[in-house]
């Protein structure tokens, strides 16, 4: 042997199923692909499936302004070099869709994705940051 | 042109990836494997227990190794796994008796479970990092097979050669440099800083749910079965099949083609299962029928061409059988627990090849490999028989229909899918009726109306932050 077949085959059969269903490849085995962390919405033995069972807790009032600025840095560095990019490009140095798209070299579809899962990310570690522990 | 800059990097940024798989499968000592074990005093129950040995290994590796994966770096486990697999080569290849080679054979187990899944998991991820969705993960992953079946065909041919010019021995010391620069391809790598951190606390809930969907219903225990019984049966051609050319004193210029068209069948396999119809009774007949006589063929031919022939046919019976019960296998549990479910028929089958390995070792020792072939007959025989009983399930379930699964009912919008979608609704690029849909259930969802809110006032705290600091390169 030397080969491993049972690999071969399921790996045969993920490259085969995205194709017949789209959210095969969210089945939640790859956590990453999706934006919000998947333990938080109710899976198929709960009474509402995909909907919230961890939603988000209320924020109080306004944000500590400089804590906040920190907390968004220290995030910030923590993403993904394009994350980073788009999201600064985007939400700090408000430049356009188009523009951001042509400079980082991604299609309009992908710069949204990845806008969306990077400000998941970051307002994540803003709840975090005023010590709402779900979101650690 | 955007589209293809994105396609650039990605290419880039997995080249080292794919150099490293490619050596990584230049195993050159695999197809004479066999032959050298028999110059080294091996004879087939000890095969047998070597077997067994590596197969106790696996699955023990296998969730451990996943962890260091998550918690340390998947390179540096890619990178172990070529150090197992290099001490492996080394160690085998300085065997001069059985058990200096059963403990090598055991550090293989060790590359493979180092191995198996994070090549999968770091390419989605570095997919997902360059372009924020899974859309090309497919592609890539299928690029790197590719790649890896190549080194796994090339390898076979070189290594059956190599061994005929100078002498199986030497093809383990061969292949320890082609191994060993592997390691520089995964070091190069730059890995994705994403990681599957939300798979961690959930485990525990999700193992259990696993157990309990493949062991309360009987169609999915019944498919469950025919998965592992079909890659056990498989494991069995692949780790005894070349015996049959020891005893038949095949010159080692023979091992490679042979084991190429082996290693082939996987391959070739998978683009046959997508065109066969094996739910029609008459086509999964000659699925069952075909490879049944090809089995007794090896239990009763003393001639090298039938006998490599009846074990390409069983290799690819077994590879079409496997990748479809593995489909039925999807088709039958929700999908978050797919990949569980498939990963525990895997584990399965390496529990039931270890006593396999065991009697068929012991047996052909005893009576013979052509005596122990009759074991491949009666692992056939059951196959077939949960092969027919899950087309007899298929069609009474769902006369006419498209097996359940393969097209997800249209759902209404969840808190799930939601999320997904909040860029495209704050940008105004959704389609009206989705944004009616989505704008319906913020109605009525305190849940997603704050996420939507803490998002809005993320953005503003972004807005706020001074440009010149985080301004990219």
């Amino acid at each position: 042997m030397k080969t491993n077949p049972t690999r071969a085959v399921v790996n045969t059969i993920r490259r085969g199923e995205s194709a017949r269903n789209r959210f095969a490849r969210w089945a939640g085995w790859f956590g990453a692909a999706t934006t919000v962390d998947q333990r938080r919405f109710q899976g198929t033995d709960d009474p509402y499936p995909d909907h919230w069972g961890e939603p988000p807790e209320d924020w109080p009032g306004p944000l500590p302004e400089t804590a906040t600025a920190d907390s968004l840095r220290a995030a910030l560095a923590e993403l993904p070099a394009r994350w980073r990019r788009v999201v600064v490009l985007r939400d700090v140095e408000r430049r356009s869709a188009e523009e951001i798209s042509q400079a980082v070299g991604v299609t309009p579809a992908q710069q949204r994705s990845i806008l969306n899962k990077a400000r998941e990310l970051l307002r994540a570690a803003l709840a975090r940051s005023i010590g709402q522990g779900r979101d650690s | 042109v955007t589209a293809s800059v994105t396609t650039a990097t990605l290419a880039r940024r997995l080249l080292p990836l794919q150099i490293g798989v490619g050596l990584q499968g230049m195993m050159l000592w695999v197809p004479v494997e066999k032959l050298f074990m028999t110059q080294i005093g091996f004879d087939a129950a000890a095969v047998g227990v070597m077997a067994a040995a590596y197969a106790a290994v696996v699955p023990l590796l296998e969730v451990p190794s996943g962890i260091l994966a998550d918690r340390w770096s998947r390179s540096w486990v890619l990178v172990l796994s070529s150090i197992a697999l290099v001490a492996s080569s080394l160690l085998g290849g300085l065997s001069h008796g059985v058990v200096t080679y059963v403990i090598a054979a055991m550090i293989l187990g060790a590359y493979f479970a180092l191995n198996s899944g994070t090549l999968d998991s770091v390419v989605y991820d570095t997919v997902i990092e360059e372009t924020g969705s899974s859309e090309l993960y497919e592609t890539w992953i299928g690029r790197i097979r590719a790649v890896e079946s190549a080194a796994l065909v090339i390898s076979a041919l070189a290594g059956g050669l190599l061994a005929q010019l100078t002498s199986p021995r030497f093809t383990y010391f061969a292949t320890v440099p082609l191994v060993a620069l592997a390691v520089v391809g995964f070091l190069r790598f730059e890995e994705p800083q994403l990681h599957k951190s939300a798979e961690r606390g959930r485990l525990r809930s999700h193992v259990a749910l696993t157990f309990r969907t493949m062991t309360r219903d009987r169609d999915v225990l019944r498919v469950l079965l025919l998965a592992a019984v079909a890659a056990m049966a498989a494991q069995a051609v692949f780790e005894f099949g070349p015996l049959w050319l020891v005893a038949l004193a095949a010159p080692a210029v023979l091992y490679g083609p042979y084991w190429a068209a082996l290693v082939s069948t996987l391959g070739v396999g998978g683009l046959m299962t997508s065109r066969l119809h094996l739910e029609r009774r008459l086509i999964a007949g000659l699925v069952v029928v075909v490879p049944l006589g090809a089995a007794l063929l090896l239990v009763w031919s003393q001639s090298l061409t039938v006998v490599i022939a009846a074990q390409v046919v069983v290799a690819l019976a077994l590879a079409i059988i496997g990748i479809h019960s593995s489909r039925l296998l999807h088709d039958a549990v929700p999908s978050a627990i797919r990949a569980g479910v498939s990963s525990g028929a895997g584990t399965l089958s390496w529990m039931l090849f270890l006593p396999f390995s065991l009697v068929f070792g012991w047996l052909a020792g005893q009576q013979g490999i052509n005596w122990s072939g009759l074991m491949l007959v009666g692992a056939l025989a059951l196959v077939g028989l949960l092969l027919i009983l899950s087309i007899r399930r298929v069609h009474i379930a769902l006369p006419g229909a498209e097996p359940a699964g393969v097209a997800e009912p249209p759902r209404e919008l969840a808190c799930r899918q939601l999320v997904e979608l909040v860029a495209d609704y704050i940008d105004g690029t959704l389609p009206v009726e989705v944004k009616a849909e989505l704008e319906n259930h913020l109605a009525g969802c305190d849940g997603c109306t704050e996420y939507l809110s803490q998002i809005e006032r993320t953005i503003a705290a972004l807005s706020r932050l001074e440009p010149t600091k985080e301004r990219p390169r």
